[in-house]
């Protein structure tokens, strides 16, 4: 058990023990081909890659105490084996801020190099910066017999958030972006200018499975139909502003997404959830132009 | 659009919930901003013309990329628009019809202008609110206009806030001692109002950790608005619509702890985008 008053605090300002992030948490696992494994704990998900000597973990999971459920899910596949390398998805503690529990021994931390930069400056407790840094689109790696991509589509979600491709395993992993379902809460951090286009880029990709960050893996029509999702609420968003909806009032905006999006995307996985809160934030991407660097001029629609 | 004075030759104009501010001395015009509508930049003009008899300003500052607040400087026709580095690059990489591209930067942590007879001081204290984020004083009116901070607690899901640092900028500022503050949203603020405005934002930040670190789930709603509101409703009640926002700001604060932040905007070396934007031309 992790200790609630001693263990990595991430970014917190607050000086009390933090429960949250000593709370346990049950990861498991399902292979994905010969070498490639999936693990989740039914809300967050990851790849592990099984070496020739040892293990390729993607990301850390969402707290210390999950980070470490990840490790003995993968100490349980792979028992003896050391995780000799962790690759980041992005930068985002959710998914990558927990290298020092996941895997101290580790001496290969692998990230774009936006990612790492942003990672170097935040100083995060717990988050291991990066050893190694790659840039540009596209990498191919070959490390303790496997093989595999990383690819940077562009700018989707967080800083330097790159997918990787296993094109033996017919698998596509990657974080934050395609989640079943509606998008996650009030979609952050999502650059919404060039989402759309540069995550299409990647079905030029040959792939069977798209594994995302969260949940459970799609196909190819899975994955383009959960784009064409963000094109609608984008789209219903517009109505909203042009209906006089309050893009600021959100208990207003999730009674006019209710009424009017029910009977059209009520059944997607976590509609009665987060629908108003994914019209808010398009609402205020519309209305302020988006935010910041990221969300400015940044698609790409050359092939990859 | 009716042009209120709130200093010697300074006047603001209000849209809904959103203001724009202009300078009318020494026989020359200066507006910051311009709205995000055909409409509203329409009653802008109309209001610098009531006041000064010019038809355009001499010069517009555009003190936040956001197209609601700077959407339209196209349609104010001024001989030069100013605005900071980092904006420029946003708005030049943008290109949003009716958002001018600046033809002057205020480069790093901002400069002094003299226009229209009056020391304009260009803040840029580091990410708040959009980027490139300009706090605007005039020290001989002590008058500063900034987006960002609200009188009330209607902020939403804080678009675009950097709150590793927009706390802390607001207190400085506030420091300043200006006797009026002119916020791009909301009513008319006073220094005092500034600092409460950073104190609220605060006490939601202890409040949304403290949920996450007892194990709320921090992804509900209905799970994270009773549990801040009731840590903060003795102190921050009286804020205009704070029951029906601090559900969603919540949301959007404690969603900071669990990512770390968005961006360098968020991180210690914020300064690093200096290097990060590119030359506009």
């Amino acid at each position: 058990m992790i200790d609630a008053g001693t263990c990595h605090r991430g970014i917190f300002e607050i000086d009390s023990p933090l429960p949250g992030y000593a709370f346990p948490t049950t990861v498991s696992y399902r292979p994905v081909s010969e070498r490639v494994w999936t693990a989740s704990d039914g809300i967050y998900r990851s790849v592990f890659v099984e070496g020739d000597e040892g293990v390729i973990a993607f990301d850390t999971f969402w707290s210390p105490a999950a980070a470490g459920s990840y490790r003995t899910a993968i100490e349980r596949v792979l028992p003896g084996r050391e995780i000799h390398t962790v690759i980041y998805s992005h930068e985002h503690l959710d998914h990558c801020g927990f290298a020092s529990d996941l895997a101290p021994e580790a001496s290969r931390v692998i990230a774009h190099e936006d990612a790492a930069r942003v990672i170097a400056a935040r100083g995060s407790d717990g988050q291991v910066p990066a050893t190694e840094t790659w840039s540009g689109e596209r990498r191919a790696f070959s490390i303790d017999g496997a093989e595999f991509e990383l690819i940077n589509p562009g700018a989707t979600h967080g800083n330097g958030n790159v997918a990787a491709w296993f094109p033996d395993a017919g698998a596509l992993f990657m974080v934050d972006t395609v989640i079943p379902g509606v998008s996650y809460t009030f979609i952050p951090d999502w650059h919404l200018d060039s989402y759309l286009p540069n995550m299409r880029r990647l079905e030029a990709l040959e792939w069977d499975s798209f594994i995302p960050g969260h949940f459970w893996p799609v196909d190819r029509r899975g994955f383009s139909e959960n784009l064409s999702y963000y094109e609608r609420i984008s789209d219903a968003a517009r109505e909203a502003l042009a209906d006089g909806v309050d893009p600021d009032d959100y208990p207003a905006i999730d009674a006019w997404a209710r009424e009017r999006l029910s009977a059209e995307l009520g059944r997607l996985f976590r509609f009665g959830e987060y629908i108003g809160m994914n019209v808010m934030r398009f609402m205020l991407h519309h209305v302020t132009g988006g935010w910041g660097l990221e969300d400015a001029g940044g698609a790409r629609r050359d092939p990859l | 659009m009716k042009p209120d004075q709130v200093a010697d030759g300074v006047f603001a104009v209000t849209a809904a919930d959103r203001r724009a501010m202009f300078v009318a001395a020494g026989g020359g015009v200066v507006a910051l901003n311009s709205f995000g509508s055909r409409e509203a930049v329409g009653g802008y003009l109309e209001a610098i013309a009531e006041v000064s008899g010019r038809a355009e300003p001499d010069v517009v500052i555009a003190t936040i990329d956001h197209l609601d607040h700077t959407g339209q400087t196209a349609e104010l026709g001024a001989r030069e628009l100013v605005a900071h580095e980092l904006c420029a690059t946003v708005m030049a990489r943008r290109r949003a019809p009716g958002q001018r591209r600046a033809d002057r930067l205020v480069k790093r942590d901002g400069e002094e202008l003299e226009l229209a007879g009056t020391r304009f001081e260009l803040l840029y204290p580091g990410p708040t609110q959009g980027t490139g984020n300009l706090a605007v004083y005039l020290p001989e009116r002590r008058v500063l206009f900034i987006a960002g901070p609200r009188a009330d607690a209607r902020y939403g899901l804080l678009p675009d806030f950097h709150l590793r640092h927009v706390t802390r900028i607001w207190r400085e500022l506030a420091e300043l001692d200006p006797e009026v503050v002119v916020p791009a949203r909301g009513a008319l603020m006073s220094a005092a109002d500034l600092s409460r405005a950073a104190d609220y934002l605060d006490a939601v930040k202890r409040a949304s950790q403290q949920a996450f670190a007892e194990g709320v789930p921090i992804w509900v709603i209905q799970a994270m608005e009773p549990f801040v509101a009731e840590r903060l409703r003795e102190r921050f009640g009286d804020l205009e619509g704070f029951e029906r926002h601090i559900g969603i700001t919540s949301i959007r604060v404690v969603h900071h702890y669990l990512m770390g932040g968005w961006g360098m905007e968020d991180t210690a070396e914020p300064e690093a985008l200096f290097g990060m934007s590119e030359p506009v031309g």
